[in-house]
């Protein structure tokens, strides 16, 4: 099995897992072959390949449950689908909830939050263009595309507090406070740190956001 | 990407010889986490087909896009992954940004102003390894 863990990452590099996120298990990168090991075999570290067989003489695998409890091996599959159902369950919590992941490093915004509000905080040229197209735009004024930041926390109506909170590099001057089902599809924020990059409890969504002028409202100054 | 960078971005041909193609505007990517985070014109090559990018040009940028856009630009170029992208868009990529620009802003960008000769050629785009110093890559690209 390539899959090892080493104190020095730098000194000698190992293979890491392929992960996918439509299935939670895979992003568990200490389970192996997504703990079904009696099917499939992973020869190089990344992903199962289940063209390979196991080996020369498979274990047979026994539909009668009892005679697996003799073998042990019942305990076995059960430990198994125990602990792909606790990763599973973890990874719902972080998404739910929010967090980071100490194993992928991925941070995730909590959902729950997601479902009120998110708020960006706006310079006057933004808003006013935000006001005039209709969108918190997710390209920069010169086209190039970027993932719009925002945050799911209650809205604030204090510039200088917000200026500090998302560590802003100027005072905003408004703020865009749209429902989380209008931002589409919202995930972590690139760089998944969310208290370095802008602070504060954030989301980023590489789609425009459609807003509507009342929901753009200036910030006290 | 460090303080005090440069990059040297030569645009080469399928033999890796200098490829002389001017006007050619070229785009950097930036990453974390393996995820895009921001992309900025470079600048574009001169006669030579050459391109020199420097820290200090692309920190400015940054800088005002995030006076501008003031949640988005806030992870600053050195906390981005130390590898970065080299992008030469096709004119039909061009063409979309600026419809973009356009819709959202209401403005021509800036680069539009004087359409870059990108029509002229093909590129791949490049990865590169941003831990030296002085960074060299060459983009190969051919005249269409």
């Amino acid at each position: 099995m390539a899959r090892f863990m080493t104190p020095d990452w730098a000194a000698k590099p190992t293979a890491v897992p392929y992960a996918s996120f439509g299935n939670p298990q895979s992003l568990n990168l200490y389970s192996y072959v997504k703990d079904n090991p009696t099917a499939v075999r992973d020869p190089d570290g990344h992903q199962e390949d289940d063209d390979v067989k196991r080996d020369e003489n498979p274990v047979e695998v026994k539909e009668d449950n009892e005679k697996w409890d003799e073998a042990g091996r019942a305990l076995s599959a059960e430990r198994y689908a125990s602990q792909s159902e606790l990763n599973t369950r973890f990874i719902e919590n972080l998404k739910a909830n929010g967090g980071d992941d100490p194993v992928t490093g991925m941070c995730y915004a909590p959902q729950s939050k997601a479902e009120g509000t998110v708020t960006r905080y706006m310079g006057p040229a933004e808003a006013a263009k935000s006001e005039s197209s209709g969108y918190i735009p997710n390209v920069d004024p010169e086209g190039n595309p970027r993932p719009t930041h925002v945050t799911t926390d209650p809205p604030m109506d204090s510039a200088a507090g917000a200026k500090q909170k998302y560590e802003l590099p100027t005072t905003p001057t408004h703020r865009a406070t749209v429902p989380a089902s209008q931002a589409g599809e919202l995930g972590p924020t690139p760089d998944g740190r969310p208290r370095t990059s802008g602070g504060g409890s954030q989301a980023a969504t590489n789609n425009p956001i459609p807003v509507k002028p009342e929901q753009i409202k200036p910030l006290n100054q | 990407m460090k303080r005090g960078q440069s990059i040297y971005v030569q645009l080469v041909d399928e033999t890796g010889a200098p490829l002389p193609a001017e006007n050619i505007m070229v785009q950097i990517e930036f990453f974390t986490n393996g995820n895009y985070r921001y992309g900025f014109e470079a600048g574009r090559t001169d006669r030579k087909g050459r391109l020199v990018v420097t820290y200090d040009d692309l920190d400015k940028r940054r800088a005002a896009l995030s006076r501008e856009n003031l949640m988005d630009y806030n992870t600053r170029l050195e906390e981005c992954d130390t590898t970065a992208k080299i992008v030469i868009l096709s004119d039909d990529e061009l063409r979309s940004r600026q419809q973009k620009a356009l819709q959202f802003y209401g403005t021509q960008p800036d680069w539009a102003k004087v359409w870059p000769s990108n029509a002229q050629i093909t590129a791949r785009s490049r990865t590169m390894d941003l831990s030296e110093q002085t960074v060299r890559v060459d983009i190969p690209a051919h005249i269409v």
